[in-house]
Protein backbone atom coordinates (compact mmCIF):
# COMPACT_ATOMS: atom_id res chain seq x y z
CA UNK A 1 0.00 0.00 0.00
CA UNK A 2 2.90 2.28 0.55
CA UNK A 3 4.62 2.07 -2.28
CA UNK A 4 1.39 3.18 -4.37
CA UNK A 5 0.53 5.87 -1.92
CA UNK A 6 3.83 7.10 -2.16
CA UNK A 7 4.14 6.85 -6.08
CA UNK A 8 0.76 9.06 -6.58
CA UNK A 9 1.52 11.29 -4.01
CA UNK A 10 5.02 12.71 -5.29
CA UNK A 11 4.05 12.18 -8.95
CA UNK A 12 1.43 15.06 -8.02
CA UNK A 13 3.86 17.43 -7.39
CA UNK A 14 5.88 16.29 -10.43
CA UNK A 15 5.11 18.39 -12.90
CA UNK A 16 5.45 21.38 -10.57
CA UNK A 17 8.66 20.85 -9.88
CA UNK A 18 9.55 21.18 -13.67
CA UNK A 19 8.07 23.88 -14.10
CA UNK A 20 9.36 25.99 -11.41
CA UNK A 21 12.87 24.54 -12.25
CA UNK A 22 12.78 25.52 -15.86
CA UNK A 23 11.11 29.37 -14.98
CA UNK A 24 14.35 29.25 -12.25
CA UNK A 25 16.63 28.45 -15.07
CA UNK A 26 15.67 30.84 -17.19
CA UNK A 27 15.35 33.60 -14.62
CA UNK A 28 11.93 33.37 -13.60
CA UNK A 29 9.75 33.38 -10.52
CA UNK A 30 7.23 31.17 -12.17
CA UNK A 31 3.89 29.75 -10.60
CA UNK A 32 4.00 27.72 -7.72
CA UNK A 33 4.85 23.77 -7.18
CA UNK A 34 1.02 23.58 -6.66
CA UNK A 35 -0.41 25.51 -9.65
CA UNK A 36 -0.39 22.37 -12.50
CA UNK A 37 -2.79 20.49 -9.80
CA UNK A 38 -4.97 23.52 -9.39
CA UNK A 39 -5.47 23.34 -13.05
CA UNK A 40 -5.64 19.77 -12.82
CA UNK A 41 -8.50 20.41 -10.17
CA UNK A 42 -10.42 23.01 -12.16
CA UNK A 43 -10.27 20.74 -15.19
CA UNK A 44 -11.95 17.99 -12.98
CA UNK A 45 -14.81 20.19 -11.93
CA UNK A 46 -15.72 21.00 -15.39
CA UNK A 47 -18.04 19.00 -17.60
CA UNK A 48 -17.50 17.62 -21.16
CA UNK A 49 -18.00 18.73 -24.49
CA UNK A 50 -18.43 16.22 -26.85
CA UNK A 51 -18.33 17.20 -30.87
CA UNK A 52 -21.26 15.47 -33.41
CA UNK A 53 -18.77 13.40 -35.21
CA UNK A 54 -17.25 11.38 -32.37
CA UNK A 55 -18.34 8.02 -31.02
CA UNK A 56 -18.48 6.04 -27.69
CA UNK A 57 -14.63 5.15 -28.03
CA UNK A 58 -13.86 9.13 -27.74
CA UNK A 59 -16.09 9.11 -24.56
CA UNK A 60 -14.07 5.91 -22.32
CA UNK A 61 -10.86 6.48 -24.13
CA UNK A 62 -9.64 8.81 -21.13
CA UNK A 63 -10.98 6.46 -18.59
CA UNK A 64 -8.79 4.07 -19.84
CA UNK A 65 -5.74 5.79 -20.07
CA UNK A 66 -5.92 6.61 -16.49
CA UNK A 67 -7.25 2.78 -15.32
CA UNK A 68 -4.15 1.17 -16.87
CA UNK A 69 -1.92 4.01 -15.45
CA UNK A 70 -3.14 3.41 -11.95
CA UNK A 71 -3.04 -0.39 -12.55
CA UNK A 72 0.51 0.02 -13.53
CA UNK A 73 1.43 2.08 -10.16
CA UNK A 74 0.36 -1.22 -8.08
CA UNK A 75 3.35 -3.03 -9.58
CA UNK A 76 6.21 -1.20 -8.46
CA UNK A 77 7.66 -2.22 -5.48
CA UNK A 78 9.34 -0.47 -2.78
CA UNK A 79 12.82 -2.14 -2.02
CA UNK A 80 12.33 -5.49 -0.97
CA UNK A 81 8.51 -4.49 0.15
CA UNK A 82 5.99 -5.65 -2.51
CA UNK A 83 3.82 -3.75 -4.70
CA UNK A 84 -0.02 -4.01 -4.35
CA UNK A 85 0.13 -6.76 -6.87
CA UNK A 86 3.32 -9.04 -7.59
CA UNK A 87 3.57 -12.19 -9.43
CA UNK A 88 5.80 -13.58 -12.13
CA UNK A 89 5.72 -12.24 -15.29
CA UNK A 90 4.08 -8.75 -13.96
CA UNK A 91 6.97 -6.74 -15.60
CA UNK A 92 5.77 -7.74 -18.96
CA UNK A 93 1.88 -6.72 -18.24
CA UNK A 94 3.37 -3.42 -16.97
CA UNK A 95 4.65 -2.77 -20.22
CA UNK A 96 1.59 -3.75 -22.09
CA UNK A 97 -1.09 -1.79 -19.79
CA UNK A 98 1.15 0.71 -20.69
CA UNK A 99 0.97 -0.10 -24.22
CA UNK A 100 -2.82 -0.33 -23.43
CA UNK A 101 -3.41 3.25 -22.46
CA UNK A 102 -1.23 4.73 -25.44
CA UNK A 103 -3.33 2.31 -27.97
CA UNK A 104 -6.65 3.85 -26.37
CA UNK A 105 -5.36 7.23 -26.36
CA UNK A 106 -4.59 6.85 -30.38
CA UNK A 107 -8.05 5.61 -31.18
CA UNK A 108 -8.98 8.64 -29.02
CA UNK A 109 -7.16 10.85 -31.41
CA UNK A 110 -8.58 9.19 -34.54
CA UNK A 111 -12.02 9.13 -33.34
CA UNK A 112 -12.31 12.62 -33.36
CA UNK A 113 -11.69 12.72 -37.25
CA UNK A 114 -9.54 15.70 -37.04
CA UNK A 115 -6.26 15.48 -39.86
CA UNK A 116 -3.98 17.09 -37.02
CA UNK A 117 -4.95 14.11 -34.64
CA UNK A 118 -4.36 11.70 -37.19
CA UNK A 119 -1.18 13.07 -37.54
CA UNK A 120 0.28 13.27 -34.13
CA UNK A 121 -1.87 9.92 -33.35
CA UNK A 122 0.55 8.41 -36.01
CA UNK A 123 3.92 9.96 -34.57
CA UNK A 124 3.22 9.01 -30.94
CA UNK A 125 2.09 5.20 -31.83
CA UNK A 126 5.63 5.34 -33.99
CA UNK A 127 7.60 6.93 -30.73
CA UNK A 128 5.96 4.63 -28.45
CA UNK A 129 6.59 1.56 -30.57
CA UNK A 130 10.10 2.45 -30.73
CA UNK A 131 10.56 3.14 -26.76
CA UNK A 132 9.50 -0.58 -25.98
CA UNK A 133 12.40 -2.38 -26.94
CA UNK A 134 14.69 -0.13 -24.84
CA UNK A 135 12.37 -0.66 -21.88
CA UNK A 136 11.99 -4.85 -22.35
CA UNK A 137 15.73 -5.66 -23.65
CA UNK A 138 16.52 -3.36 -19.97
CA UNK A 139 14.14 -5.04 -17.66
CA UNK A 140 14.92 -8.17 -19.34
CA UNK A 141 18.82 -8.04 -18.13
CA UNK A 142 17.91 -7.52 -15.45
CA UNK A 143 15.23 -10.57 -14.84
CA UNK A 144 18.38 -12.59 -16.17
CA UNK A 145 20.78 -11.64 -13.54
CA UNK A 146 18.34 -11.69 -10.90
CA UNK A 147 16.69 -15.03 -12.05
CA UNK A 148 13.11 -13.30 -11.49
CA UNK A 149 10.64 -11.86 -13.84
CA UNK A 150 8.81 -9.96 -11.41
CA UNK A 151 9.63 -6.28 -10.26
CA UNK A 152 9.33 -7.64 -6.58
CA UNK A 153 11.77 -10.52 -7.81
CA UNK A 154 13.95 -8.05 -9.69
CA UNK A 155 14.59 -5.29 -7.13
CA UNK A 156 14.35 -7.51 -3.82
CA UNK A 157 17.44 -9.81 -5.72
CA UNK A 158 19.31 -5.99 -6.87
CA UNK A 159 22.49 -5.70 -4.11
CA UNK A 160 24.11 -2.43 -4.77
CA UNK A 161 27.55 -3.70 -3.17
CA UNK A 162 28.81 -5.05 -5.91
CA UNK A 163 30.31 -2.23 -9.20
CA UNK A 164 28.67 -4.73 -11.64
CA UNK A 165 25.56 -4.12 -10.11
CA UNK A 166 26.41 -0.36 -9.86
CA UNK A 167 27.61 0.21 -13.47
CA UNK A 168 24.00 -1.36 -14.42
CA UNK A 169 22.40 0.82 -11.77
CA UNK A 170 23.70 3.86 -13.48
CA UNK A 171 23.27 2.75 -17.15
CA UNK A 172 19.37 1.99 -16.22
CA UNK A 173 19.07 5.03 -14.44
CA UNK A 174 20.09 7.11 -17.83
CA UNK A 175 17.96 4.95 -19.89
CA UNK A 176 14.81 5.30 -18.04
CA UNK A 177 15.11 9.09 -17.98
CA UNK A 178 15.48 8.98 -21.06
CA UNK A 179 12.30 6.56 -21.23
CA UNK A 180 10.33 8.70 -19.34
CA UNK A 181 10.96 11.80 -20.95
CA UNK A 182 9.64 10.03 -24.57
CA UNK A 183 6.81 8.39 -23.13
CA UNK A 184 5.37 11.58 -21.31
CA UNK A 185 6.39 13.29 -24.81
CA UNK A 186 9.01 16.26 -23.09
CA UNK A 187 11.76 17.26 -24.74
CA UNK A 188 13.78 16.20 -27.26
CA UNK A 189 10.82 14.29 -28.89
CA UNK A 190 8.15 16.35 -28.04
CA UNK A 191 7.87 20.15 -27.07
CA UNK A 192 4.68 20.15 -24.67
CA UNK A 193 4.92 24.11 -24.78
CA UNK A 194 4.20 24.13 -28.18
CA UNK A 195 1.40 25.98 -29.86
CA UNK A 196 1.43 24.55 -33.74
CA UNK A 197 -0.25 21.69 -34.57
CA UNK A 198 1.65 20.57 -36.91
CA UNK A 199 4.92 20.29 -34.63
CA UNK A 200 2.54 18.71 -31.69
CA UNK A 201 2.95 14.77 -31.01
CA UNK A 202 1.10 14.49 -27.47
CA UNK A 203 -0.90 17.82 -27.25
CA UNK A 204 -2.56 16.99 -30.78
CA UNK A 205 -3.75 14.58 -29.41
CA UNK A 206 -5.85 15.13 -27.02
CA UNK A 207 -7.24 18.56 -28.87
CA UNK A 208 -10.35 17.90 -28.46
CA UNK A 209 -10.31 16.02 -24.79
CA UNK A 210 -12.40 18.80 -22.55
CA UNK A 211 -13.55 19.31 -19.13
CA UNK A 212 -13.19 15.72 -16.85
CA UNK A 213 -11.70 13.66 -19.82
CA UNK A 214 -8.48 16.04 -20.26
CA UNK A 215 -8.24 16.68 -16.81
CA UNK A 216 -7.48 12.64 -16.13
CA UNK A 217 -5.02 12.66 -19.12
CA UNK A 218 -2.84 15.39 -17.06
CA UNK A 219 -3.30 13.20 -14.01
CA UNK A 220 -2.21 10.18 -16.16
CA UNK A 221 0.65 11.87 -17.58
CA UNK A 222 2.12 13.29 -14.05
CA UNK A 223 1.03 9.77 -12.17
CA UNK A 224 3.20 8.18 -15.48
CA UNK A 225 6.67 10.19 -14.16
CA UNK A 226 5.79 9.49 -11.04
CA UNK A 227 6.20 5.64 -12.20
CA UNK A 228 9.22 5.79 -14.41
CA UNK A 229 11.17 7.72 -11.14
CA UNK A 230 10.03 4.85 -8.59
CA UNK A 231 11.54 2.64 -11.10
CA UNK A 232 14.71 4.66 -11.14
CA UNK A 233 14.71 4.83 -6.72
CA UNK A 234 13.91 1.68 -6.37
CA UNK A 235 17.95 1.10 -8.43
CA UNK A 236 19.01 3.32 -5.28
CA UNK A 237 17.18 2.34 -2.59
CA UNK A 238 19.44 0.87 0.15
CA UNK A 239 18.15 -2.49 1.75
CA UNK A 240 17.64 -3.47 5.17
CA UNK A 241 16.96 0.41 6.68
CA UNK A 242 14.06 1.74 8.34
CA UNK A 243 11.32 2.57 6.05
CA UNK A 244 11.12 6.12 6.91
CA UNK A 245 14.18 6.47 6.09
CA UNK A 246 13.90 4.21 2.84
CA UNK A 247 10.86 6.60 2.02
CA UNK A 248 12.90 10.03 2.10
CA UNK A 249 15.32 8.69 -0.19
CA UNK A 250 12.49 7.81 -2.68
CA UNK A 251 11.30 11.40 -2.36
CA UNK A 252 14.14 12.63 -2.60
CA UNK A 253 15.13 10.43 -5.89
CA UNK A 254 11.83 11.93 -7.32
CA UNK A 255 12.45 15.01 -6.75
CA UNK A 256 15.95 15.24 -8.20
CA UNK A 257 14.46 13.12 -11.01
CA UNK A 258 12.21 16.37 -11.17
CA UNK A 259 15.22 18.49 -11.16
CA UNK A 260 16.86 16.48 -13.68
CA UNK A 261 13.90 16.68 -16.29
CA UNK A 262 13.23 20.55 -15.74
CA UNK A 263 17.29 20.95 -16.46
CA UNK A 264 17.13 18.65 -18.90
CA UNK A 265 13.99 20.38 -20.81
CA UNK A 266 15.83 24.27 -20.05
CA UNK A 267 19.16 22.90 -21.54
CA UNK A 268 17.98 21.14 -24.71
CA UNK A 269 16.10 22.01 -28.32
CA UNK A 270 13.55 19.85 -29.49
CA UNK A 271 15.01 17.55 -32.41
CA UNK A 272 13.59 17.91 -35.47
CA UNK A 273 10.73 15.49 -35.97
CA UNK A 274 12.82 12.85 -38.84
CA UNK A 275 15.58 12.59 -36.07
CA UNK A 276 13.26 11.27 -33.51
CA UNK A 277 13.22 7.55 -34.55
CA UNK A 278 17.18 7.02 -34.89
CA UNK A 279 17.32 8.93 -30.93
CA UNK A 280 14.79 6.45 -29.22
CA UNK A 281 16.58 3.52 -31.08
CA UNK A 282 19.65 4.75 -29.66
CA UNK A 283 18.56 3.91 -26.03
CA UNK A 284 17.60 0.59 -27.24
CA UNK A 285 20.92 -0.35 -28.96
CA UNK A 286 22.69 1.13 -25.27
CA UNK A 287 20.15 -0.99 -23.77
CA UNK A 288 21.82 -3.75 -25.62
CA UNK A 289 25.06 -3.50 -24.97
CA UNK A 290 24.27 -3.40 -21.17
CA UNK A 291 22.60 -6.95 -21.82
CA UNK A 292 25.83 -8.12 -23.64
CA UNK A 293 28.20 -7.16 -20.87
CA UNK A 294 25.33 -8.33 -18.54
CA UNK A 295 25.32 -11.97 -20.21
CA UNK A 296 29.95 -11.31 -20.48
CA UNK A 297 29.23 -10.86 -16.36
CA UNK A 298 27.19 -13.68 -15.92
CA UNK A 299 28.81 -16.34 -17.76
CA UNK A 300 25.24 -17.06 -19.34
CA UNK A 301 25.04 -18.08 -23.05
CA UNK A 302 22.38 -20.81 -24.55
CA UNK B 1 34.86 -0.48 -12.99
CA UNK B 2 36.40 -2.23 -16.61
CA UNK B 3 32.49 -2.85 -17.28
CA UNK B 4 31.29 0.59 -17.53
CA UNK B 5 34.84 1.60 -19.14
CA UNK B 6 33.65 -0.92 -21.64
CA UNK B 7 30.10 0.26 -21.63
CA UNK B 8 30.99 3.29 -22.37
CA UNK B 9 33.38 2.23 -24.92
CA UNK B 10 30.25 0.60 -26.97
CA UNK B 11 27.94 3.83 -26.24
CA UNK B 12 30.58 5.86 -28.06
CA UNK B 13 30.30 3.68 -31.19
CA UNK B 14 27.25 3.99 -30.70
CA UNK B 15 26.61 8.01 -30.94
CA UNK B 16 29.42 7.71 -33.77
CA UNK B 17 27.02 5.93 -36.10
CA UNK B 18 24.54 8.72 -35.34
CA UNK B 19 27.17 11.28 -35.32
CA UNK B 20 25.92 14.28 -37.86
CA UNK B 21 28.43 17.33 -36.84
CA UNK B 22 32.49 17.59 -37.46
CA UNK B 23 32.85 18.58 -33.76
CA UNK B 24 30.91 15.75 -32.44
CA UNK B 25 33.17 13.19 -34.37
CA UNK B 26 36.50 14.85 -33.23
CA UNK B 27 34.84 14.59 -29.09
CA UNK B 28 33.69 11.13 -29.65
CA UNK B 29 37.26 10.08 -31.00
CA UNK B 30 38.71 12.03 -27.86
CA UNK B 31 36.62 9.99 -25.13
CA UNK B 32 37.64 6.80 -26.88
CA UNK B 33 40.93 7.78 -26.31
CA UNK B 34 40.38 8.77 -22.69
CA UNK B 35 38.36 5.44 -21.83
CA UNK B 36 41.52 3.60 -23.57
CA UNK B 37 43.63 5.15 -21.10
CA UNK B 38 41.80 4.66 -18.43
CA UNK B 39 41.20 0.75 -19.19
CA UNK B 40 44.91 0.01 -19.65
CA UNK B 41 45.86 2.10 -16.53
CA UNK B 42 43.56 -0.49 -14.71
CA UNK B 43 44.55 -3.57 -16.41
CA UNK B 44 47.92 -3.26 -16.50
CA UNK B 45 48.87 -2.08 -12.81
CA UNK B 46 52.02 -3.42 -12.30
CA UNK B 47 54.23 -1.81 -15.43
CA UNK B 48 57.54 -0.97 -15.20
CA UNK B 49 57.69 3.12 -15.31
CA UNK B 50 58.69 3.53 -18.88
CA UNK B 51 56.10 1.04 -20.36
CA UNK B 52 53.30 3.07 -18.54
CA UNK B 53 55.11 6.20 -19.44
CA UNK B 54 54.81 5.16 -23.49
CA UNK B 55 51.48 4.39 -23.00
CA UNK B 56 50.27 7.49 -21.24
CA UNK B 57 52.08 9.37 -24.32
CA UNK B 58 49.95 6.84 -26.45
CA UNK B 59 46.43 7.18 -25.27
CA UNK B 60 46.59 10.58 -22.82
CA UNK B 61 48.55 13.14 -24.69
CA UNK B 62 48.21 12.09 -28.43
CA UNK B 63 44.55 10.70 -28.58
CA UNK B 64 43.06 12.75 -26.08
CA UNK B 65 45.08 15.63 -26.98
CA UNK B 66 47.07 16.04 -29.83
CA UNK B 67 44.89 14.56 -32.58
CA UNK B 68 41.98 16.00 -31.17
CA UNK B 69 43.55 19.36 -31.38
CA UNK B 70 45.15 19.11 -34.59
CA UNK B 71 42.11 18.11 -36.46
CA UNK B 72 40.37 21.04 -34.67
CA UNK B 73 42.48 23.39 -36.03
CA UNK B 74 42.02 21.80 -39.69
CA UNK B 75 38.25 22.05 -38.95
CA UNK B 76 38.54 25.84 -38.21
CA UNK B 77 41.03 26.06 -41.42
CA UNK B 78 37.97 24.90 -43.00
CA UNK B 79 35.62 26.78 -42.14
CA UNK B 80 34.19 25.53 -38.81
CA UNK B 81 32.27 23.11 -37.77
CA UNK B 82 29.69 21.32 -40.17
CA UNK B 83 27.35 18.89 -40.92
CA UNK B 84 28.65 15.94 -42.09
CA UNK B 85 26.85 14.77 -45.29
CA UNK B 86 25.00 11.75 -44.13
CA UNK B 87 24.40 8.94 -47.13
CA UNK B 88 22.51 6.54 -44.96
CA UNK B 89 19.45 7.72 -42.62
CA UNK B 90 21.02 7.39 -38.89
CA UNK B 91 18.71 4.84 -38.09
CA UNK B 92 19.93 2.46 -40.50
CA UNK B 93 23.73 3.20 -39.56
CA UNK B 94 22.23 2.48 -35.67
CA UNK B 95 20.83 -0.27 -36.73
CA UNK B 96 23.84 -1.91 -38.22
CA UNK B 97 26.27 -0.38 -35.81
CA UNK B 98 24.35 -2.65 -33.06
CA UNK B 99 24.53 -5.77 -35.00
CA UNK B 100 28.09 -5.46 -35.23
CA UNK B 101 28.32 -5.26 -31.55
CA UNK B 102 26.25 -8.23 -31.53
CA UNK B 103 28.15 -10.42 -33.61
CA UNK B 104 31.32 -9.37 -32.13
CA UNK B 105 29.89 -10.39 -29.27
CA UNK B 106 28.79 -13.87 -30.84
CA UNK B 107 32.79 -14.00 -32.61
CA UNK B 108 34.51 -13.54 -29.26
CA UNK B 109 32.58 -15.77 -27.29
CA UNK B 110 32.30 -19.12 -29.70
CA UNK B 111 36.36 -18.41 -29.87
CA UNK B 112 36.50 -19.36 -26.56
CA UNK B 113 40.02 -19.34 -26.10
CA UNK B 114 41.65 -18.80 -22.74
CA UNK B 115 44.35 -16.37 -23.93
CA UNK B 116 41.24 -13.99 -25.53
CA UNK B 117 39.46 -12.13 -22.57
CA UNK B 118 35.86 -11.53 -24.27
CA UNK B 119 35.14 -8.34 -23.17
CA UNK B 120 37.85 -6.21 -24.31
CA UNK B 121 37.69 -8.71 -27.85
CA UNK B 122 34.17 -7.58 -28.08
CA UNK B 123 34.40 -3.93 -28.10
CA UNK B 124 38.26 -4.23 -30.24
CA UNK B 125 35.96 -6.04 -32.93
CA UNK B 126 33.13 -3.96 -32.72
CA UNK B 127 35.43 -0.68 -33.37
CA UNK B 128 37.34 -2.18 -36.15
CA UNK B 129 34.20 -3.05 -38.13
CA UNK B 130 32.27 0.18 -36.97
CA UNK B 131 35.36 1.98 -38.07
CA UNK B 132 35.16 0.24 -41.53
CA UNK B 133 31.50 0.94 -41.35
CA UNK B 134 32.07 4.21 -41.53
CA UNK B 135 34.57 4.57 -44.24
CA UNK B 136 32.08 2.85 -46.73
CA UNK B 137 29.37 4.83 -45.97
CA UNK B 138 30.48 8.55 -45.82
CA UNK B 139 31.52 10.43 -48.83
CA UNK B 140 33.91 12.59 -46.65
CA UNK B 141 37.60 12.98 -46.40
CA UNK B 142 36.88 13.42 -43.09
CA UNK B 143 34.74 11.13 -41.64
CA UNK B 144 37.34 8.15 -43.56
CA UNK B 145 40.02 9.85 -41.53
CA UNK B 146 37.70 9.24 -37.88
CA UNK B 147 36.59 5.94 -39.33
CA UNK B 148 40.51 5.43 -39.30
CA UNK B 149 41.26 6.53 -36.00
CA UNK B 150 37.90 3.71 -34.74
CA UNK B 151 39.88 1.11 -36.56
CA UNK B 152 43.09 2.45 -34.60
CA UNK B 153 41.34 2.49 -31.17
CA UNK B 154 40.04 -0.72 -32.10
CA UNK B 155 43.53 -2.55 -32.83
CA UNK B 156 45.01 -0.71 -29.60
CA UNK B 157 42.11 -2.49 -27.56
CA UNK B 158 42.68 -5.63 -29.34
CA UNK B 159 46.15 -5.71 -28.19
CA UNK B 160 44.80 -5.74 -24.64
CA UNK B 161 42.33 -8.45 -25.19
CA UNK B 162 44.86 -10.92 -26.43
CA UNK B 163 47.75 -11.71 -23.75
CA UNK B 164 48.62 -10.30 -20.53
CA UNK B 165 50.73 -7.45 -21.66
CA UNK B 166 51.09 -4.86 -24.39
CA UNK B 167 53.28 -5.61 -26.88
CA UNK B 168 55.44 -3.07 -27.15
CA UNK B 169 56.61 -3.31 -30.72
CA UNK B 170 53.02 -3.76 -32.31
CA UNK B 171 51.85 -0.54 -30.39
CA UNK B 172 54.30 1.47 -31.75
CA UNK B 173 53.97 0.74 -35.00
CA UNK B 174 50.65 1.61 -35.22
CA UNK B 175 51.07 4.65 -33.35
CA UNK B 176 53.39 5.39 -35.56
CA UNK B 177 51.17 4.48 -38.76
CA UNK B 178 47.91 6.85 -36.86
CA UNK B 179 50.80 9.74 -36.72
CA UNK B 180 51.90 9.87 -40.32
CA UNK B 181 48.39 8.92 -41.69
CA UNK B 182 46.47 11.79 -40.01
CA UNK B 183 49.37 13.95 -41.04
CA UNK B 184 49.17 13.08 -44.38
CA UNK B 185 45.17 13.15 -44.52
CA UNK B 186 45.36 16.23 -42.82
CA UNK B 187 48.01 17.89 -45.61
CA UNK B 188 46.18 16.37 -47.95
CA UNK B 189 42.70 17.30 -46.68
CA UNK B 190 44.50 20.90 -46.73
CA UNK B 191 45.58 20.82 -49.82
CA UNK B 192 42.04 20.01 -51.31
CA UNK B 193 41.81 23.53 -50.70
CA UNK B 194 41.13 24.33 -54.38
CA UNK B 195 37.85 22.64 -54.67
CA UNK B 196 36.66 24.05 -51.68
CA UNK B 197 35.08 20.65 -50.69
CA UNK B 198 35.82 17.19 -49.06
CA UNK B 199 33.10 15.41 -50.49
CA UNK B 200 34.64 12.23 -52.07
CA UNK B 201 31.95 12.00 -55.24
CA UNK B 202 33.23 15.90 -56.45
CA UNK B 203 36.48 14.66 -56.18
CA UNK B 204 36.03 12.81 -59.98
CA UNK B 205 36.87 15.91 -61.76
CA UNK B 206 40.18 15.60 -60.63
CA UNK B 207 40.68 13.53 -63.56
CA UNK B 208 42.23 14.51 -66.74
Amino acid sequence: MIPAALILLTSLLFPGIITKVKAMVSGRKGPGLLQPLYDIYRLLRKGNVYSTTTSIIFQISPVIYFATILFSVSFIPFGDAPGLLSFQGDLFLFVYLLGLGKFFLIINALDAGSGFEGMGANREALYSMLVEPAFVILFGTFAMMAGYDSFYGIFSHWHLNSSTYLVLSLLASYILIQIAMIENSRLPVDDPKTHLELTMVHEVIVLDNSGFDLGLIQLGNAFKFGIFGALVANFILPEHQSLWIRALIFIGVIFVFAVIVGLMESFRARSKMEKNPQFILTLSSIAAIAFLVALIITNKLI
Amino acid sequence: MISLLIIAFGVTLIYLAVAERMKTYNTLIAVQGLLLFFITFIELGSLDVWHLVLILLETLVIKVIVLPYFIHRLLIKKGGDRPVALVVPGYISLTVVSTIIFFSFLLSYLLHDQQIQVKYFTGAIAAIFTGLYLIIVHKQVFTHMMGYLTIENGIFLLSLAIGNEMPLLVNLAVLLDVFSSVLILGIFIDRLEAFSTLDVDQLEELKD
